[in-house]
């Protein structure tokens, strides 16, 4: 069973660019990322040590079922900052979700 | 494979019309015969891609984060009907719980009626199958 929590949420501002820390608690895997349509998102887990996506492109498709819109991945987490930047149009706004397991 | 057509589970509707840019409050208990909420999905396209769920919640407790963006739990009509639910949520248990939802287009512009489709069962893991298939 899933556990789905926002880690991000801002309008871009500095030429569209925004970063963020999250700490992670109580929960032993990342299972999968989205965030909002039409920016890009860069994410690093083990305390910035492991890049996971770099500016990875964000579509705003539906034609897809939304459960199968976000990226899935299987990395192990234990008590650890999840860095990231989103890029976009300045004044965009958006979320970073990720979905963990306990 | 599990089929859907194989399963206890039952979509209900919230409906509303949406008349103007400001937030509406959606509330309706949800059916006493189903233990589970496992699916949200929003069917009506006239919707904006801007438009936000500022508060899904169930008792008390938030079902998706607060400010969730509605373009997340709405499909175009090329997806079938039983893919369209978002489910990467955590099976909120539930019976004759009070759902409330509220819900605000920025970019709205003329009246339309809103539905809000959540889907119940009463075994979680045997539609999640189904869901994520």
């Amino acid at each position: 069973m899933y556990s789905l929590r926002k880690i991000y949420q801002g309008k871009l501002q500095n030429q569209g660019s925004d970063s963020f820390r999250f700490t992670i608690k109580d929960f032993k895997k990342v299972s999968a990322a989205f965030c909002s349509g039409g920016v890009n998102l860069s994410l690093a887990f083990d305390n910035g040590k492991k890049v996971m996506l770099h500016s990875f492109e964000f579509g705003k498709n539906t034609d897809c079922p939304p459960n199968k819109r976000l990226l899935k991945l299987s990395e192990p987490i234990e008590m650890e900052i999840i860095s990231g930047v989103v890029n976009g149009t300045v004044g965009t706004e958006t979320s970073v979700y990720l979905i963990l397991e306990k | 494979m599990t089929e859907l057509s194989k399963t206890s589970f039952i979509i209900q509707c919230i409906d509303k019309v949406i008349v103007n840019d400001k937030v509406h409050e959606l509330k309706e208990e949800l059916d006493k015969d189903y233990k589970y909420l496992v699916g949200i999905a929003i069917s009506n396209t006239n919707a904006s891609e801007k438009s936000i769920l500022e508060q899904v919640k169930i008792k008390g407790m938030d079902v998706l984060p607060e400010r969730f963006e509605a373009s997340h739990v709405m499909s175009s009509g090329s997806v079938a009907p039983n893919k369209r639910f978002f489910s990467w949520f955590k099976p909120v248990p539930v019976s004759g719980d009070e759902m409330t939802i509220k819900f605000y287009d920025p970019s709205w512009s003329s009246n339309y009626n809103l539905q809000v489709q959540l889907l119940l069962t009463n075994n979680p893991e045997e539609i999640i199958n189904v869901l994520f298939a």
